[in-house]
């Protein structure tokens, strides 16, 4: 008897764990909404967010959310799973690489029944919703827009003799040759200069390259919009540049982890988001930045595009859609929002969120760009199945090539390859 | 994450106690009286054996089971999964990448895994010797295992590796050519093989616990008819100490096999410099989680599984000309 007693009680032990392990969230009547909200970013951004989280919360009583945040990669390995497991937090910080396979899978719920309701979307330039609509359907809130800008860095430019091109955009051989021309004058430096870092690993400049030719990434009909030649050709850019000194050799830039060419002063220009003025000259360089158009052999096609960037969404397994509606209309429009943020996030989509502060210093400078190329923009690629893993295999592989791992042919048939795997779903 | 717990199940059982002890037990004597058997006997050892059991087979078998389904269909964490036969493992051996993986790891596994058991030999055999204080660097050798595996280390490894870090200072002041380790794809594999060989304290202790069992008669009968420390040590040491080399062979090999979070650290979860550090399981775990083709990774896994069995299987084979049980009769 006692014997059975004894099982009886270690069967209860491992029941009551097996219960704690499930764990319960669900609150009963009168209890605070809880929202889950998990974001990319760094330290700088989760203050910002957290200001803007506690002014939610004293706007509205009841609501509680919770914050979490990790790197961009990370934090895409952690949704996805999270997704898988029809998990996913409440709201969640969406990009256009990966909106249309969250969409198309039903991960993320369509807004659209909110819009107008709960969420306003009426300060928002119409030119922008395509890139936030799979299917007619829209899946999710852009807080921000940005475009590829070309940086310099004033004082090392300064230090080397050499003007900044301020004077509209230059064309693309005249780009390389004066990234040579620092790289030859940064030889000398104690700490030598380079001209940038390898700009043909970046997919979205390579979408500008594209569209002042005319051409784009995507079809619009779910194929490419380029072919081989075309990519070899990008990528052969790069060779010269290498030989030349121009590009900082590969084998330094992967030593750099979690800090950026420019601001260490390694490189004086780079070509990157316009928001990464902030992050640039905040880096250990500590220098002053000037933001100029990317590169264009001809000035009025400039291939420029507005990207809506760091999106929301709204999961579809939340159990509180209104309240999640209306966090994602909070953080959209709301102008203390807008004024926490500054430009970090680039410039604020919805006008509403710029009303009753002043852009200063680095914030005036991003949005004084963005307007200035106001006029050249043309529509930005729409969100496309495999975008993130074609956008990360682009950089991996231009990558190797910059190693000289892989001739720049085989790494266009390796690319093509894994795009038309990653189409495919 | 499930797709690596699938390969533990590539390990044979280790060599028993007693065969470490090279037999010394003798079977236990049958117990005098011998009880009746108790059905609820068997129910309370049921009971008691269920937390292992429950974890055993949520968070192992069934996930195994899971994933060698998986390994037959394209499945990409958001749709249900769709029967493919084996197109993944034909796909396999077609993708460079997988290929590269495959050679980054054989190289680090047949070259990094006898430098290991080479290093801890010797410093085993170091520390056998009687020495004032050798308890103190018995923990100092070990001390880097306790440590090794974690994340922490590899974080220090990539700063001491990278351009201007301590080894870099040190080739500038002797003179070799200078750069960092870390974004040479030339010299990573080099520097995760230190960063294995480093941590050799495991090992260590065992081969010192194998030391310590070689019956000192043997030795002194070895003197006795003159033989050398040279001699001594292939003819008395090493045949004695080869179960304990057995052992250690396998578990370090089968380990070898699995490295991945070092590898992660160090290349950022690139498997760069130019895929340098493409390890097997990480590229696995970058088609799993960064690329979703979860059936593609858990094909992986299970090729890995086989591939951990059959050279497990050829070292048993081959264990038995050249290792050595006391009380072997041959």
């Amino acid at each position: 008897m006692r014997r059975q007693t004894g099982t009886a009680a270690v069967l209860a032990v491992v029941a009551l764990a097996a219960a704690g392990c499930g764990g319960s969230g669900q609150g009963g009547e009168g209890e605070d909404v809880v929202l889950d909200f998990a974001w990319w970013g760094d330290e700088t951004r989760a203050e910002r967010y957290e200001q803007a989280v506690a002014l939610f919360e004293e706007q509205n009583p009841g609501v509680d959310v919770r914050t979490s945040y990790a790197s961009f990669s990370d934090y895409w390995t952690a949704r996805n799973t999270e997704a898988a497991g029809g998990a996913l937090p409440d709201v969640i910080q969406m990009d256009v690489a990966y909106l249309a396979e969250y969409s198309l899978n039903g991960q993320v719920a369509p807004l659209d029944e909110h819009l107008g309701e709960t969420i306003d979307v009426s300060e928002i330039p119409e030119s922008l919703l395509p890139s936030v609509q799979v299917d007619g359907q829209t899946t999710a809130i852009p807080t921000s827009t940005n475009t590829l800008g070309t940086l310099y860095n004033a004082d090392t430019m300064d230090a080397l003799g050499l003007d900044i091109p301020e004077d509209g955009p230059l064309s693309w051989d005249d780009y390389d040759a004066l990234l040579t021309d620092i790289a030859e004058a940064g030889a000398e430096e104690a700490e030598p200069v380079y001209g940038a870092s390898n700009y043909t690993t970046v997919f979205w400049l390579f979408q500008i390259w594209l569209a002042q030719q005319g051409k784009a990434l995507f079809d619009g009909e779910g194929g490419l919009g380029f072919d081989e030649a075309d990519l070899a050709e990008w990528w052969g850019r790069a060779e010269p540049l290498y030989e030349s000194g121009a590009f900082v050799p590969q084998q330094q830039l992967d030593q750099i982890e979690g800090a950026d060419a420019i601001g260490l002063g390694v490189t004086a220009s780079e070509t990157s988001w316009d928001n990464f003025l902030v992050r640039f000259s905040e880096g250990a360089g500590g220098a002053e930045m000037v933001m100029v158009p990317p590169p264009a052999d001809d000035p009025d096609e400039r291939g420029l595009f507005l990207k809506a960037s760091l999106m929301l969404s709204m999961a579809s397994n939340t159990d509180h859609p209104e309240e999640a509606a209306s966090f994602i209309d909070f953080i959209v429009n709301d102008p203390e929002v807008g004024e926490i943020f500054g430009m970090s996030r680039g410039v604020p989509a919805s006008s509403a969120a710029l009303e009753g502060w002043e852009a200063e210093g680095l914030d005036a400078q991003i949005l004084e760009y963005e307007q200035s190329v106001q006029d050249y923009v043309s529509p930005a690629p729409p969100p496309a199945v495999g975008f993130g893993t074609m956008e990360a295999e682009f950089a991996r592989i231009a990558e190797e090539i910059g190693h000289g791992a892989v001739t720049v042919d085989e790494g266009v048939d390796q690319w093509f390859e894994l795009a038309e795997a990653a189409m495919a779903g | 994450m499930p797709t690596t717990t699938a390969v533990p199940g590539g390990a044979p059982p280790p060599p028993s106690a007693q065969q470490l002890a090279r037999g010394e037990g003798d079977a236990p004597a049958p117990g005098r009286s011998v009880r009746r058997y108790r059905p609820e006997d068997t129910r309370a050892g049921y009971a008691f054996v269920s937390p292992w059991l429950l974890g055993f087979v949520a968070l192992t078998a069934f996930p195994m089971l899971a994933s060698l389904y998986l390994a037959f269909t394209d499945y990409n964490l958001f749709r249900a999964p769709e029967f493919v036969g084996l197109d993944n493992f034909a796909d396999l051996f077609t993708d460079p990448r997988f290929l590269q993986s495959c050679q980054v790891t054989a190289v680090y596994v047949f070259v990094g895994t006898p430098i290991k058991l080479a290093a801890s030999l010797g410093a085993a055999l170091l520390l056998n010797t009687k020495h004032r204080g050798q308890g103190v660097y018995r923990s100092i050798f070990y001390l880097p295992s306790l440590i090794g595996a974690s994340v922490s280390i590899a974080i220090i490894w990539r700063a001491m590796f990278i351009d201007d870090g301590v080894v870099d200072q040190i080739q500038q002041l002797v003179g070799l050519p200078a750069g960092g380790w870390v974004g040479n794809p030339d010299m990573t594999m080099p520097m995760m093989i230190l960063l294995a060989v480093w941590t050799f304290g495991a090992p260590t202790v065992i081969f010192l616990a194998g030391l310590k069992q070689v019956p000192t008669e043997l030795y002194e009968a070895a003197e006795v008819d003159g033989a050398g420390p040279v001699r001594r040590f292939w003819s008395i040491t090493v045949p004695m100490l080869s179960p304990v080399v057995f052992f250690n062979l396998l578990m370090e090999t089968i380990s070898a096999f699995q490295v991945f979070s070092s590898a992660f650290i160090i290349s950022g979860g690139t498997g760069g410099p130019a895929g340098s550090t493409l390890f097997y399981t990480l590229y696995l775990y970058l088609r799993g989680f960064q690329d979703f083709r979860m059936g593609y990774a858990s094909a992986m896994a299970w090729v890995l599984v086989i591939v951990v069995g059959i050279i497990t299987a050829v070292l048993f084979r081959t264990s038995r000309s050249w290792v050595h049980y006391t009380g072997d009769v041959r």
